[in-house]
């Protein structure tokens, strides 16, 4: 993933209103569910986002030619909803939100300010996931390849695999719990070599 | 409840209060927990964002999609309308005109139906669409012909047990003083009596969606859930409960649903049509829950006081309730 960002950052510095949209295509939906986790509310996720988008816009000139684009918008993103999370407390809006929502808040908050929230956004994070995808039960990976990478609707799968759209649905929650234990052992693995080094 | 049990629930958004509750105090224990939650929050919010990206099964990707598909019908409808207004200015006067003359008159023309439940009685009403509801003694239920057109509309004032028959294309709307419920098939109990300044619903079957203006963000309640909403103090908060009891409305005894004294108080004097004075200061901490077939109001007041120590009295046609003092 590394070489295709070399030539997207170039051209974003040069102020390539085309390259700027097209990653504004890309990662908009990516970081509007990643902001969505820990700020619950759906406007105020679009806000984070879009402020992450002006900042990168801002500050084009100024990156680094070997900027891995899709870990830079989750960093700034991350710091966006930590901010508005951290004065959430003194904001007008807290008073309306009911019990639940506001240990909700807290929790999310408590989550993103620790250091997985930083580590598990890698460089490698697309390739990481790809090789936890191999891991997956052959069926499994079929079904979730279909959905992933093919884009397909589970209907459309189901009715290509001659099953029923709940057993795909089951198959992608499997599939989901999967991959998360891996990236959770992988973040533990990153946090303990760093543990290791002090 | 286990802690990873916890987690997962919470991770996926079926977390009640309670068990949010739970997982935070778990949490605090240790810093070891701590980061165990955040890592597994953390994972799943990556995760989650990865696998969304704009791809037609996860919601949010929907969303995004139909937000872009929306904005561009948009722009093209702006511009259809920017050449009609400039060739066709006239004859679209002409026409809104006209649009705007009949909605005006098809507003005049609406119709209501309103019941009012008679004292003593539980109520059955029928909607159109098969939806019955159980509405209390003195509780009002309102509803215009356009019931079932686009979508079916209620107007509750009091207390009705639901049992909403399912069409999730026409969602069932219950407007109330301050708040809505929105459902699509479910049944499920609703006290909304204007005087009290409480909305209270309580979830049996399916799921509902409550939003207010005074609520920061809708919620969605399932089976087991009691949402109330007390106006006075701007407060609300969700409780599990057991609901058995509220499928008896539908035999149409006479049920108290852990009432406190003033609320056992205000539902005799509808129930029975017989003012009752009581005193409400002091603590209201004991509550009551019996379900009563055909009953004198006496013989209520005797059981009642089994469990709520009180004193009452007949004076010119009214009762008067007071709680015993403590010996």
């Amino acid at each position: 993933m590394q070489e295709p960002d070399l030539k997207i950052i170039k051209l974003l510095k040069s102020g390539n209103q085309k390259v700027f949209e097209s990653i504004f295509q890309k990662y908009n939906g990516i970081l509007f569910v990643y902001a969505k986790e820990y700020v619950v509310d759906t406007e105020v996720a679009n806000e984070m986002v879009q402020e992450t988008f002006l900042k990168l816009w801002e500050v084009k000139d100024t990156l680094s030619d070997n900027t891995t684009i899709q870990s830079y918008l989750y960093r700034i993103t991350r710091n966006n909803c930590l901010n508005y999370l951290k004065h959430l407390k003194v904001h007008e809006k807290y008073k309306k939100l009911t019990i639940a929502r506001r240990m909700e808040i807290s929790l999310n908050y408590s989550a993103l300010s620790a250091d997985s929230a930083d580590k598990i956004i890698s460089e490698e994070l697309e390739e990481k996931i790809d090789f936890a995808i191999k891991s997956l039960p052959p069926k499994c990976k079929l079904i979730f390849k279909m959905s992933r990478q093919e884009e397909k609707k589970y209907k459309e799968i189901a009715e290509e695999l001659n099953l029923s759209v709940k057993t795909i649905e089951n198959q992608i929650l499997k599939a989901l719990k999967i991959l998360r234990k891996h990236l959770e052992d992988y973040i533990t693995i990153i946090i303990m070599l760093l543990l290791n080094n002090f | 409840m286990k802690s990873q049990e916890l987690i997962t629930k919470y991770l996926n958004n079926e977390a009640s209060q309670s068990e949010i509750q739970e997982l935070k105090s778990w949490i605090d224990k240790s810093e070891e927990n701590r980061n165990e939650f955040a890592l597994q929050k953390n994972s799943h919010a990556l995760l989650a964002s990865q696998i969304a990206t704009g791809k037609s099964n996860s919601e949010p990707g929907q969303i995004l999609v139909k937000n872009r598909a929306g904005k561009k019908i948009e722009t093209s409808l702006r511009k259809i309308y920017g050449i009609a207004a400039s060739v066709f200015f006239p004859v679209l006067l002409i026409v809104t005109a006209w649009l705007l003359y009949t909605q005006y008159q098809k507003a005049n023309q609406e119709i209501y139906t309103e019941f009012i439940a008679p004292p003593k009685h539980n109520s059955q009403v029928i909607l159109s669409d098969g939806t019955h509801v159980w509405l209390s003694p003195e509780s009002s239920l309102k509803y215009t012909n356009s019931y079932g057109q686009r979508d079916r509309t209620v107007e509750l004032k009091g207390e009705g047990y639901f049992e909403v028959e399912k069409n999730p294309d026409k969602p069932f709307i219950i407007e109330m003083d301050n708040a809505n419920i929105t459902v699509l098939g479910t049944s499920f109990n609703v006290e909304a009596y204007p005087e009290d300044k409480l909305i209270r619903t309580t979830i049996v079957r399916g799921s509902v969606e409550i939003a207010s203006e005074k609520l920061f963000e809708s919620m969605v309640l399932t089976p087991g859930d009691q949402f109330t909403f007390d106006m006075e103090n701007n407060n609300a908060y969700v409780e599990k409960v057991n609901t058995e009891i509220y499928r008896l409305v539908k035999d149409g005894l006479l049920l108290f649903k852990r009432n406190n004294l003033s609320e056992i108080c205000r539902k005799l004097e509808r129930w029975y049509m017989i003012p009752i004075e009581y005193d409400d200061t002091g603590d209201d901490n004991l509550l009551f829950t019996a379900k009563f077939e055909d009953e004198s109001i006496e013989t209520i007041l005797k059981i009642v006081n089994e469990t709520i120590p009180i004193n009452y009295k007949y004076i010119n046609n009214q009762i008067k309730v007071e709680k015993m003092k403590k010996q």
